[in-house]
């Protein structure tokens, strides 16, 4: 505490911020660009929870499993919902200040096709790309074995089929995600792609 | 937009919680303002505009959500404060490495702190929208 004043450290703690202080830089972000890393940093958390868990929701339809993840977001009071309209129904809707629009589009791993269309809907249905809304995320609930390498196959897939997208990130082996950007066909300008695979495979589920 | 539709559309989203009748509270003591009062706020500041007798989880929230939401009235920034007591304003860029990553650079030593947000306090600026239309 300095002169009576709460840090940014006891501010995350008064909030009981589980996400490493991403709750608290989503909401106190200068920019939009900081704004999306924070709330990455407190979809990891919601992840998580999920592939904990995953004994639990071997059965839970993509809506289902997207609800969950937006429960998360709306603990912390992130104005997040689930198939609001823009330009279709988006299975994770994030506004925020100042034109902030973050979408989510998930889908449960079964072909590439699927993914391919998942793409293509956040891509040309759902993104604006306008000033604060050029990021988003395709989310993949993998309930196969080896997500990293389903996720190889869907990167190589995606720049095979859309020359257009460029990869500007590759952290699949590691973190289980590649990005992507590529020229909204609304606006002209970059829209940024986060391919995030949940390694939901379970054992017992054979 | 005008100021009973904002606190219409915090309670719609925030729904019936002990944080959305905080923000209520804090839209129109922050609208209340005269404009110099609204250039630096802090969270003793904002804690003493509701009468609160403690910085609780309530008003925190309810500032973050005035901060970040459709429905902003307020504009964080940070001052660092370092051991010898000497006050500095972050530029956006340097609070947001505070916020991300924890680290920034001491303005006068050069020395990189680690522990930036033990270090970094919050303060608020009123930024009222200009669509919104304020009713009296």
């Amino acid at each position: 505490m300095s002169g009576g004043e709460p840090s940014i450290a006891q501010i995350a703690a008064l909030v009981n911020d589980q996400c490493d202080g991403n709750v608290v830089a989503f909401h106190f972000a200068a920019n939009h660009e900081a704004r999306t890393q924070a709330l990455e940093g407190i979809l990891e958390y919601s992840y998580d929870g999920l592939v904990q868990n995953r004994h639990l929701n071997q059965k839970h339809s993509e809506d289902a499993l997207s609800v969950q993840v937006i429960e998360y977001l709306k603990a912390f009071n992130i104005q997040a919902s689930h198939d609001t309209q823009t330009g279709g129904h988006c299975d994770i809707h994030i506004v925020g200040k100042d034109h902030f629009l973050w979408i989510g589009e998930a889908k449960i791993h079964k072909d590439y096709g699927w993914l391919e269309s998942g793409f293509i809907q956040l891509s040309t249905r759902y993104a604006t790309g306008s000033y604060g809304q050029n990021r988003g995320e395709i989310i993949i609930y993998c309930r196969n074995k080896d997500a990293a390498g389903t996720l190889e196959f869907w990167k190589e897939r995606l720049l095979e089929l859309h020359p257009e997208v460029e990869l500007t990130d590759d952290l699949i082996s590691s973190r289980l995600f590649f990005r992507s950007k590529h020229k909204c066909e609304t606006s002209g300008t970059d829209f940024y792609t986060r391919h995030r695979i949940l390694n939901l495979y379970w054992a017992g589920a054979a | 937009m005008k100021t009973t539709e904002l606190k219409a559309g915090v309670t719609a989203v925030l729904g019936d919680t002990e944080t959305a009748s905080t923000c209520v509270q804090l839209v129109d003591a922050l609208l209340d303002l005269s404009p110099p009062e609204g250039e630096f706020l802090t969270f003793t500041s904002i804690q003493k505009l509701l009468g609160f007798t403690s910085i609780d989880s309530s008003l925190v929230q309810a500032v973050q959500f005035l901060t970040s939401s459709q429905f902003h009235l307020l504009a964080a920034h940070g001052q660092f404060v370092d051991d010898d007591g000497d006050e500095y304003t972050l530029e956006a860029e340097e609070f947001d490495e505070v916020l991300l990553n924890g680290t920034m650079v001491h303005p006068s030593t050069g020395h990189v702190l680690k522990d930036a947000r033990d270090s970094v306090v919050p303060f608020f600026v009123l930024s009222i929208p200009e669509e919104l239309e304020l009713e009296r």
